[in-house]
């Protein structure tokens, strides 16, 4: 092929082109030549679909045999651009652009190899009723998605390419009439002033999108459902889509958003009233009750009944060190169990769970190295962990509940009604980008637009 | 009126329970303690009234740039200082409380250090938050302190145990002469309003004072004022309450939920208590903070952008705190907050006094 | 830069991770408490020693299921007060000992004649104590009844709480006074406070059907079965089984489900003073040595009216005549006008010459299921 390419003689555009495009084995250049009609096209063979290119440009050429045919075919051509300045060209080139020289006009025609765009099935948030497929890993497909869901005329899709070296393109996608405008221009310029080497996924570009320099809290969503996606946009959110990446980002979160599942869209009033406090409650017993235990059994046993204080003193006949040590190490240990049962393969990782929960369970009270309660009360805990909707806010409260096991075992009950408070205070200190995180919305957002605390 | 005022009204209210001024009624249990609630109720309720529609004409300002646009410095400064050691004095009843509380019934072998710690941490960054952040998490905590406040009322006054011949015994004392310091301690928990001089720049909706309001108000009064006079009687008794250090604590530990997760709901309620009482501190703090920050704002702790000078004031206001704390015991504290509660009319007097010059101030 | 940031940060957790090791002396874990479930106190045996002081700790139990019994630990120490005794208690247990979860204080009855308001200010003062403990009189001893075992007893309860608690038995002729209730009536002035007598038969059962009245200055006042039934069905309320009707011919058992007692002053000058007591108590027949008519419940009703009116009036002239009074007629006195110096001396006097117009007013509402 490039012995061909020499022979040819190239239109100097296209010669200087070439001349900045590395020599890499898939950079093309091919002259299409028959009878008194001639052109040249020049693109990166790996990120083209080879076939429609043939389908579109090769064959419609040998069809036509005429140039100046072929150069108004190829004017017409949905998929054109003009041309832009040589930087970009370049940019464009390799992410699956083809450089059409014919009849002295270049033109810049988008013949890109589409990503993977199947959909696969929800993984990290299942629902039971709602749309059971995910996003696609490719950005186009997924803004088609978010339209085909939500045809609106205000809803604006705004692309943009990062500055880093993937030039990953990303999609800001809001309905224009719902949308809290002084989150979107934060959001925007956040995005402009954005100074990262490499993003390669949404979740990765959401952590870079926030202020602070030590967060715990997540002031953004990753979603891979179309639904939650679709569901915030009616609620005046900023949704971020990007290339390469099933998942997209909703933005400005507060606390209340995280606790939302999108199944309590499919249900009666009361049954999804009950999982909102499901989660709640779960939310509440995941956060404290290892705390409580602690509290509990080392300061202030007076707060239980007789009974049950004499079968937790029972229970923890032969533990040989402190109830704080203990409720430690078996948390420590069910969270491996957790972080394990994610990395290892779906067919695995239901042996791991059963060996590791069951066995090491009944083993450790057998050998009185934790208290039956206590075992108990870390299935518990590790149960309603997963009762959180979204994944994140369930890994921030495991850091959370160490926080309060240690605030417990300085201060006992009171240490834990200390940092129960402190994180609620953390909570309204945070914002969102300009939203306060935590707060009780009594009022309608329209409302509360117009008269609001500033 | 925004929501905002009741909750500082309500939690100030519910947030006397940590502060000796259920014992200094007891104390007085038979002579004039009865009465004087009574006319607290009374001037509560009216110096809500007359604060609140004060502040209602100058929405979305506080009282530090109210004395600084309408009189003069000499009269702003004595006059803010005066309010920030009120205010700072409030929290740190409060605080002296709470610790003393907790030491007696909840955790009596931990030193007293440890406790003050334990509060004062959450303390020093409750008061450094901003303000709007302070509102929030009151109107977090007030809400979930409702349903705990419910079953508490409920169980308190539906307790089988309760002596209606004790409560009754209590009333037919209706007949003897108000008490001074118990008419001051008891007007005391009706006086949250007050904390509008600074919050007040953080509540921009126009509002409104209502007969509503204030109805709702003096409801909530009694209830406090029954529960935290009328109970601690009926379960404790009437001829020897003034023995109890912490009669209202003594007596919701009579009270018992035969099949309650925990069975001795004292526990329960000191949650609640200790809970608002945190929050009490921040508040009281917080706008004792803010009043001093009016007034002083050091040059020489501006490093690299950052005024660090909040940081010190809440650090002294712990450090005090934690010292007064461990020195003071539960006699002085009775004692001393009683002179505290004493003062409260000329600290009202400089409230209206400085409200007059403002309002004149304004019309010139 | 940034990684010197993170081991900082690293390093800063790992040792906010350790501080708990820190944490003082206050940190007493479950296992290093001995949990006392019982404190009696006895007169002292030996001479000069005014207190004999029996704790009953629970030893927890590792595993419920696999015992049938619950064991327990007794220490006994004699002593001039209680408190002494319970310090030196302290030097004999190897663990500390956890006086919040004890709910029951055993009187010997031998002390309860003398003047008790040291003895209960100690359990009072105690702020680790809880007020919801139920206080009794004892008989033979305070130590004897701690360390009776009963043989209906499973292993994780302990049978004596649910004589008092409400939720095992029910009967009218427990009495429950709680320690702050023992504190309360018996500092008020026109008030006598009422504790049940436990007697631990053989050291395998208890018995409680009596009540003790307690009065400062006056000697204890041992209640009968009617009497005791009879004060907690219109002091505490207590409704059930038992009420003996014998008139007429006529021998019945009644069970009561609500009873209220309402009292009135009539104060005219010149006359003995009176009191007006209204009762009113609902209830069904349960046992009849006649076939029982359902026309002629109205029938019924007076004759238990009569009998019962009968009981209650012996019962309250009974009470006048040893001066104690369990019912608070002085404190209602007290509670029903306007507070004046004389009104506290007015209710002493009054009550030794009170005349009681007892008014009962029986509903029955069945006969039970048979005629």
């Amino acid at each position: 092929m490039t012995e061909k390419n020499k022979t040819q003689e190239l239109p100097i555009f296209m010669k200087t082109i070439t001349g900045v495009l590395p020599a890499s084995f898939d950079v093309l250049h091919v002259p299409l030549a028959i009878e008194n009609a001639d052109a040249h096209l020049l693109y990166v063979k790996t990120v083209v679909d080879g076939s429609v290119l043939q389908q579109t440009i090769i064959k419609p050429f040998y069809e036509m045999t005429d140039a100046t045919k072929f150069a108004a075919y190829v004017k017409g051509m949905p998929n054109r651009i003009e041309i832009p300045a040589t930087d970009e060209l370049l940019t464009l080139l390799v992410s699956g652009f083809v450089l059409v020289y014919v009849e002295d006009t270049y033109s810049l025609l988008e013949v890109r190899r589409l990503g993977n765009t199947e959909r696969g099935e929800t993984i990290a948030e299942t629902t039971i009723h709602g749309p059971q497929l995910a996003l696609s890993e490719d950005l186009e497909t997924n803004i088609s998605i978010v339209r085909q869901n939500y045809h609106q005329v205000s809803l604006y899709v705004e692309s943009q390419q990062l500055n880093d070296k993937g030039n990953t393109s990303i999609a800001i996608i809001y309905d224009e009439q719902a949308v809290n405008l002084e989150a979107l221009r934060k959001v925007k310029e956040k995005l402009d002033f954005l100074d990262e080497p490499l993003i390669q996924s949404a979740g990765e570009l959401a952590v870079r999108l926030t202020n602070r320099r030590f967060t715990l809290f997540p002031t953004w969503i990753v979603t891979e459902r179309p639904d939650r996606i679709v569901y915030n946009l009616t609620g005046g959110k900023v949704i971020i889509l990007v290339d390469n990446s099933p998942f997209a980002i909703v933005l400005p979160v507060v606390f209340v958003d995280l606790m939302v599942s999108m199944e309590e869209n499919y249900h009666s009033y009361f049954v999804s009233l009950y999982n909102t406090l499901l989660g709640w409650f779960g939310l509440m017993f995941c956060l404290v009750l290892p705390a409580l235990y602690v509290a509990v059994t080392a300061y202030s046993p007076e707060v239980l009944r007789t009974e049950l204080t004499l079968s937790i003193a029972g229970s923890r006949i032969g533990v040989p060190y402190p109830s704080y040590i203990e409720a430690f190490i078996m948390l420590i240990f069910v969270e491996l169990l957790t972080e394990a049962s994610v990395r290892l393969p779906r067919s695995i990782n239901a042996a791991a769970t059963t060996v590791g929960g069951l066995i090491i369970g009944t083993a450790a009270t057998e050998a009185a190295l934790a208290s039956n309660i206590l075992i108990m009360v870390i299935a518990i805990v590790a149960i309603s962990t997963f009762v959180i909707p979204i994944n994140e806010l369930g890994f921030v409260v495991r850091v959370c509940r160490l926080f309060l096991i240690i605030f417990t075992t300085l201060f006992g009950l009171t240490g834990l009604v200390s940092g129960m408070l402190l994180l609620i205070l953390h909570l309204t200190n945070l914002d969102s980008f300009g939203e306060p995180y935590l707060r009780i919305g009594w009022t309608s957002k329209r409302r509360e637009k117009k008269v609001t605390l500033k | 009126m925004s929501r905002f005022l009741y909750y500082f009204i309500f939690i100030n209210m519910l947030a006397t329970i940590t502060t000796p001024v259920p014992r200094l009624l007891l104390l007085r249990a038979g002579d004039g303690a009865l009465t004087a609630t009574l006319l607290s109720i009374v001037a509560g309720v009216l110096f809500t009234y007359i604060t609140v529609s004060f502040f209602i004409q100058f929405t979305g300002q506080d009282i530090i740039e109210l004395l600084t646009e309408h009189t003069s410095s000499w009269i702003r400064i004595p006059v803010t200082l005066f309010f920030t050691v009120m205010w700072f004095l409030a929290g740190t009843i409060t605080l002296v409380m709470t610790v003393f509380l907790l030491i007696t019934f909840l955790t009596p072998l931990m030193s007293i250090y440890t406790i003050t710690l334990s509060i004062l941490v959450t303390v020093f960054f409750g008061v450094l938050l901003k303000s709007k952040s302070v509102l929030y998490t009151l109107e977090i905590v007030f809400v979930l302190s409702i349903p705990v406040g419910t079953i508490m009322f409920f169980k308190l006054f539906t307790s089988n145990e309760l002596d209606f011949d004790q409560v009754r015994l209590a009333l037919m004392h209706i007949n003897t002469l108000p008490d001074y310091t118990a008419f001051t301690s008891s007007t005391f928990m009706f006086i949250g309003c007050a904390n509008l001089i600074v919050f007040n720049k953080y509540l921009k909706e126009k509002q409104y004072i209502s007969k509503w309001s204030l109805v709702m108000i003096s409801i909530f009064g009694v209830f406090m004022i029954i529960n935290s006079y009328l109970i601690p009687i009926g379960l404790s008794g009437f001829d020897q309450i003034d023995q109890f250090l912490f009669p209202w604590t003594s007596a919701a530990d009579a009270v018992r939920m035969k099949f309650g997760f925990i069975e001795r709901v004292v526990f329960i309620f000191m949650f609640l208590f200790v809970t608002t009482s945190f929050v009490s501190i921040i508040i009281h703090w917080h706008v004792a903070y803010k009043l001093l920050l009016s007034v002083f704002r050091w040059k020489f702790l501006q490093i690299k952008q950052k005024n660090y000078t909040p940081y010190l004031i809440v650090l002294i206001f712990c450090s005090i705190g934690m010292w007064v704390t461990s020195q003071i015991t539960q006699n002085q504290l009775y004692e001393y907050s009683k002179y505290y509660y004493n003062v409260l009319p000329l600290f009202v007097a400089v409230l209206f006094l400085s409200m007059l010059a403002i309002k004149k101030g304004a019309a010139s | 830069m940034k990684s010197i940031r993170t081991a900082s940060m690293l390093i800063a957790l790992i040792m906010i991770f350790l501080l708990p090791i820190l944490s003082g002396c206050s940190y007493k874990g479950i296992d290093k408490r001995s949990f006392v479930v019982g404190i009696g106190v006895d007169p002292g045996e030996e001479p000069g020693k005014k207190f004999k002081v029996t704790l009953k700790i629970a030893k927890p139990i590792s595993s419920l299921k696999a015992v049938t019994a619950n064991e327990y630990a007794y220490l006994t120490h004699e002593s001039d007060s209680v408190a002494e005794a319970i310090r030196y208690l302290d030097t004999k247990a190897d663990k500390v000992l956890d006086f919040s979860q004890a709910k029951i204080l055993a009187l010997n009855p031998d002390l309860l004649s003398q003047e008790l308001f040291d003895l209960m200010d100690y359990f009072v003062r105690r702020g680790d104590i809880q007020l919801l403990l139920y206080v009794l009189a004892a008989k033979p001893s305070a130590e004897e009844v701690l360390r009776v075992q009963p043989t209906l007893e499973a292993a994780g309860e302990n049978s004596l709480y649910n004589y008092f608690d409400e939720t095992g038995t029910e009967s009218p002729f427990v009495t429950t006074t709680f320690l702050f209730e023992f504190r309360r009536d018996y500092d008020t002035k026109g008030l006598s406070t009422v504790l049940p007598i436990v007697n631990g038969v053989d050291g395998k059962n208890f018995t409680v059907n009596h009540g003790l009245v307690l009065k400062d200055g006056e000697e204890p006042v041992e209640l009968n079965l009617l009497e005791t039934k009879l004060y907690n069905s219109l002091k505490k309320n207590a409704s059930g089984f038992g009420y003996q009707i014998n008139n007429k011919g006529y021998k019945f058992t009644l069970t009561f489900d609500r009873i209220k007692m309402k009292t009135k002053f009539l104060l005219k000058p010149g006359e003995k003073p009176r009191v007006l007591v209204k009762i009113k108590a609902v209830g069904v027949v349960n046992e009849s040595n006649k076939v029982l008519q359902l026309n002629k419940l109205n029938y019924y009703n007076k004759i238990s009216e009569e009998e019962i009116t009968e009981q209650v009036k012996n019962l309250f002239e009974d009470l006048q005549e040893k001066n104690v009074d369990p019912f608070g007629f002085g404190l209602k006195y007290r509670a029903t006008r306007l507070h004046t110096d004389r009104v506290l001396d007015d209710s002493k006097a009054i009550y030794s010459e009170l005349e009681f117009d007892v008014k009962v007013v029986i509903q029955l509402k069945s006969v039970g299921a048979l005629q």
